[in-house]
């Protein structure tokens, strides 16, 4: 049977906008398992990426507790959170947030350093991870002689080159075709198989739900439970 | 990661090549400035300088700095020599010349150095042509190099060159013929006005007369006390005052910082130099690290604690400091090479070097302190933003 990664119990959490509360997150009950591939889906500005950020302990919610790999994250302190994040959590961002002046390898090595592997291991790692992804000829390019395809390879190896148990994803399509979008998701989806990783992406992009081991849906803060048990079928439908 | 901040800062080629400019243009104001101060305040100790040879300055009390000349009298040297501890004393006539072009009848002002007519201590170390011992001839002087090419040289005329004043040539002071037989190198006076060297007996010869006329007493000491306890001594026994040579330059430094507005203007320069300097060098570290702050996010989010970004950017402003050092103290020692015929006072002490390099990593590492607090200030979550 598989672990449960992340329990978020009442997750709330609330940003003030001038004299207003915009109530962002609403008592967030959820449970992740290891191996899995939740899809959390929601119109712009419905919370999903302040989720994301609880989960990822880069921002505190204002009550309720997260445990992830049964920490409560957003309570450690601040180094000792920073070092878990490192270690245990990858991240993929919409934008890729690659180092422009920083090649292929340099960006994908980074995790590693920081969790002090030493550079020359940490560099033919990533050679490696890159080659197997198909960017042996980019290694040495530096983002902006990439395409958005490459790109967001580069920044998957970087998500998962120090093996960590969570990736969470940030839109990690938006910005690709259809075809290149399947293919970052297949990726994503071999290394959940290879690392039984527990993967978590926030997206509105339809065309990827069918990779999906859940779909959750926000609104306005709130969970729906909308656990589809088959996400294919929902990917059909929509 | 530290190779990778430095590739972060060298790579972003524009920003970098901005800094480095800015620090090392506010390095070239800060030395050059503080250069030229120092040889301006050098040359007013020169004379100092180029009498190496004794230990001692002993002088009438109301002095107070070398141009401020109240003489002693000539019996004044043998109550100094009989004090205990005096190896030798000597006299040094130091005081204002005419001197005159017989070609043109052109005048001009001169330093005249009388040196003792026996040990021709004092007189100038650095021969270009002739020997001090050539002193001994009748009438005979000593002229500095660059009095004998500028302003004691013979005019042509306009458009026409100068012809240096030479060995053998004869001019006039106080109306009375003086021949050259000798050219040495010494620091320039002050005023840039020629330094013309001859023997206590012959300078004082041609002086109109006064009761007193000895400008100073050079002293030795025999080794038995410290300078500045000989001085004490001396100072003890005769009633006049004695310095050693680094007191007397102290001294004479002291007179024209306090009576001169030179330290105020210089002073005033250097610290627009430091402002502007460190404005732009500030900014642009800032602007670089603000730019780089969604990567030092990053960073953090991927595991960087934050004494790893800070040591990153500090080490960015300590390449950046280093650099821009390096290349301000090249340009300015260069600068000090191309004067170095020059009327332009310019020195560089190691002690400016290290001085500026000091001031230009405190720049440095004050905007990385503004851009560090910036850094551990940011909202991690943004960056899901950006």
């Amino acid at each position: 049977m598989n672990q449960i990664t992340i329990i978020g119990k009442n997750i709330a959490k609330n940003f003030k906008e001038g004299d207003t509360v915009v109530q962002a997150l609403k008592n967030i009950n959820l449970e992740v398992q290891q191996k899995e591939m939740i899809m959390l889906m929601g119109p712009s500005g419905s919370g999903k990426t302040t989720l994301l950020s609880i989960i990822g302990g880069i921002l505190n919610q204002d009550s309720g507790e997260c445990l992830v790999l049964d920490k409560p994250i957003n309570s450690l302190p601040n180094a000792e959170k920073t070092k878990f994040r490192g270690g245990n959590i990858g991240f993929m961002f919409q934008y890729f947030n690659l180092v422009p002046t920083l090649t292929s390898i340099e960006n994908t090595a980074i995790p590693l350093i920081l969790n002090g592997v030493q550079r020359d291991e940490a560099f033919k790692k990533a050679e490696e991870l890159l080659a197997e992804m198909g960017l042996d000829r980019q290694r040495y390019q530096v983002p902006s002689n990439l395409s958005g395809g490459e790109q967001q390879r580069v920044a998957i190896a970087r998500a998962c080159i120090h093996k960590p148990k969570i990736i969470l994803c940030d839109e990690p399509t938006s910005f690709l075709d259809r075809e290149r979008g399947k293919k970052i998701m297949e990726l994503m989806k071999k290394i959940q198989e290879e690392n039984s990783c527990t993967i978590i992406v926030v997206t509105h992009d339809p065309r990827i739900l069918g990779f999906a081991d859940r779909i959750l849906e926000i609104e306005d803060g709130e969970l729906k439970v909308k656990e589809h048990e088959d996400a294919a079928e929902k990917l059909l439908k929509s | 990661m530290y190779r990778i901040a430095l590739k972060m800062l060298v790579e972003d080629k524009a920003k970098y090549i901005g800094m480095i400019l800015s620090l090392s243009f506010s390095a070239v104001i800060l030395t050059q400035q503080a250069a030229i101060f120092i040889g301006l305040m050098k040359r007013t100790y020169g004379n100092i300088t180029d009498t190496p040879q004794a230990d001692i300055w002993v002088m009438d009390p109301n002095v107070k700095y070398i141009d401020d000349i109240t003489p002693l009298r000539d019996t004044d040297l043998f109550r100094v020599r009989s004090v205990p501890g005096v190896e030798w004393a000597v006299p040094f006539f130091k005081g204002t010349i005419r001197a005159r072009q017989p070609e043109t009848g052109k005048f001009q002002t001169c330093v005249y150095i009388g040196v003792d007519s026996a040990t021709f201590i004092g007189a100038p170390h650095t021969m270009l042509e002739g020997r001090v011992e050539d002193l001994r001839q009748p009438d005979a002087i000593i002229v500095n190099v660059v009095g004998a090419q500028d302003k004691l040289a013979y005019d042509q005329g306009p458009g026409e060159p100068k012809i240096p004043l030479q060995v053998g040539d004869v001019i006039e002071l106080n109306y009375r013929r003086a021949k050259v037989v000798g050219i040495c190198d010494v620091i320039r006076s002050f005023q840039s006005n020629p330094v013309i060297y001859t023997t206590y007996t012959q300078a004082i010869a041609n002086t109109p007369f006064e009761e007193r006329l000895l400008s100073f007493i050079l002293v030795k000491s025999d080794g038995r006390m410290s300078a500045h306890g000989l001085c004490e001594k001396i100072t003890r026994e005769t009633g006049f005052s004695a310095y050693t040579k680094e007191e007397f330059k102290s001294k004479t430094i002291d007179y024209y910082m306090r009576y001169t507005g030179i330290p105020i203007n210089f002073g005033i320069a250097v610290l627009l130099g430091l402002l502007v300097g460190a404005a732009i060098a500030g900014q642009i570290f800032y602007n670089f690290t603000t730019d780089n702050l969604k990567y030092s996010a990053l960073f953090s989010i991927m595991g960087a604690s934050r004494g790893l970004l800070a040591r990153m950017t500090l080490l960015q402003a300590t390449w950046l400091g280093i650099i821009g050092w390096g290349i301000g103290s090249g340009a300015s020692a260069l600068l000090g090479y191309l004067a170095r015929n020059s009327e332009l006072s310019y020195n560089l002490p190691w002690w400016l070097f290290l001085g500026i390099g000091l001031t230009m990593m405190l720049i440095c590492y004050g905007a990385s302190l503004i851009s560090i607090r910036r850094i551990f200030n940011i909202e991690l979550a943004t960056i899901f933003k950006q």
